[in-house]
């Protein structure tokens, strides 16, 4: 019984054409440029040095960059502590003045 | 599309590059591989359309990632295979009625070999959609289960024993419907008994 199945399972799922403007119909669907990505990757096979050059580029542009941004945050950072320290320091001579006056407002009376 | 290796090749090659004309070829040659898979495994002829005309845009997108011909063959039957059952889930294609509680109207065997692939067609649409992918797979493009299995990114164990369930369901359903064993048939070793187990 098996192997009549098989047979008419053969028969039932022979391959079938679509409509006749099956091909005519995706073709209408495609953008009119052709796929980009192929363009991009043939490029670099055909010529390594330049995807080498290009790579190096990249990642050393990178690496410069970060540095970069890293060197901004330590100044920003330096800035912002010198001026915490300058607040600090000005609030600490006024509460020194303060306390100085009350100490000579005693001694007089 | 027709022709050498190597012209199938080069036809791939200028589908790459842009050529329309390459690309029709493309779709020519493998619209009816792609077209039967989903309908097969759809049931509808409308909706296989549909949906192998998506499946050649998205080949068309991704044609750079083609390596070979033969690369381009499993690809478009990897994707139209889980397009299919995508869709069969979707659309809950499945009949509410499992395989085995449906009536069919009893029919001998004798009538012939058409009433029996007619009928089979009938019950392979109600298994369920893992089930149809690989009956369809293994009986239409012919391919073993290790191929199956990587089409369809499952354990081959798991493709042959649900190879081996869908074509019990599928005898049942037949044996059920009054379909008989026929008379002894040529000597040629079924194709289950090699690969179930």
């Amino acid at each position: 019984m098996n192997h009549e199945i098989e047979q008419a399972l053969q028969d039932a799922l022979k391959r079938k054409q679509p409509s006749p403007d099956f091909a005519a119909r995706v073709m209408a669907r495609l953008p009119e440029t052709a796929p980009a990505r192929g363009t991009v990757i043939a490029m670099p096979a055909r010529r390594p040095w330049l995807a080498i050059a290009i790579a190096a580029t990249l990642a050393i542009g990178s690496f410069a960059g970060l540095r970069y941004q890293q060197y901004r945050q330590g100044q920003e950072a330096k800035r912002q502590l010198i001026l915490a320290l300058q607040i600090t320091s000005e609030k600490l001579t006024l509460a020194q003045h303060k306390v100085v006056g009350i100490s000579e407002r005693r001694i007089d009376q | 599309m027709n022709g050498t290796p190597a012209d199938i090749d080069l036809g791939l090659r200028q589908a790459q590059s842009g050529s329309r004309a390459a690309f029709a070829q493309i779709i020519e040659a493998h619209q009816s591989m792609v077209f039967s898979l989903l309908l097969h495994i759809l049931g509808e002829a409308a909706v296989a359309e549909e949906i192998a005309q998506d499946v050649f845009l998205e080949l068309h997108r991704n044609l750079s990632s083609i390596e070979s011909p033969s690369h381009l063959t499993r690809w478009l039957r990897t994707v139209a295979g889980r397009r299919a059952i995508d869709e069969v889930r979707r659309r809950k294609f499945r009949s509410p009625h499992g395989l085995d509680e449906l009536p069919e109207p009893r029919v001998e065997y004798d009538q012939g070999d058409i009433l029996l692939t007619q009928r089979l067609s009938r019950l392979l649409a109600r298994l369920p959609a893992k089930h149809r992918a690989i009956v369809v797979m293994r009986y239409q493009e012919d391919l073993d289960p290790t191929d199956i299995a990587r089409h369809l990114e499952m354990p081959v164990a798991t493709v042959k024993s649900t190879l081996h369930r869908a074509l019990g369901m599928l005898r049942r359903a037949l044996e059920r419907s009054g379909v008989r064993e026929p008379a002894p048939v040529k000597a040629m070793p079924t194709l289950l008994n090699r690969e179930a187990v």
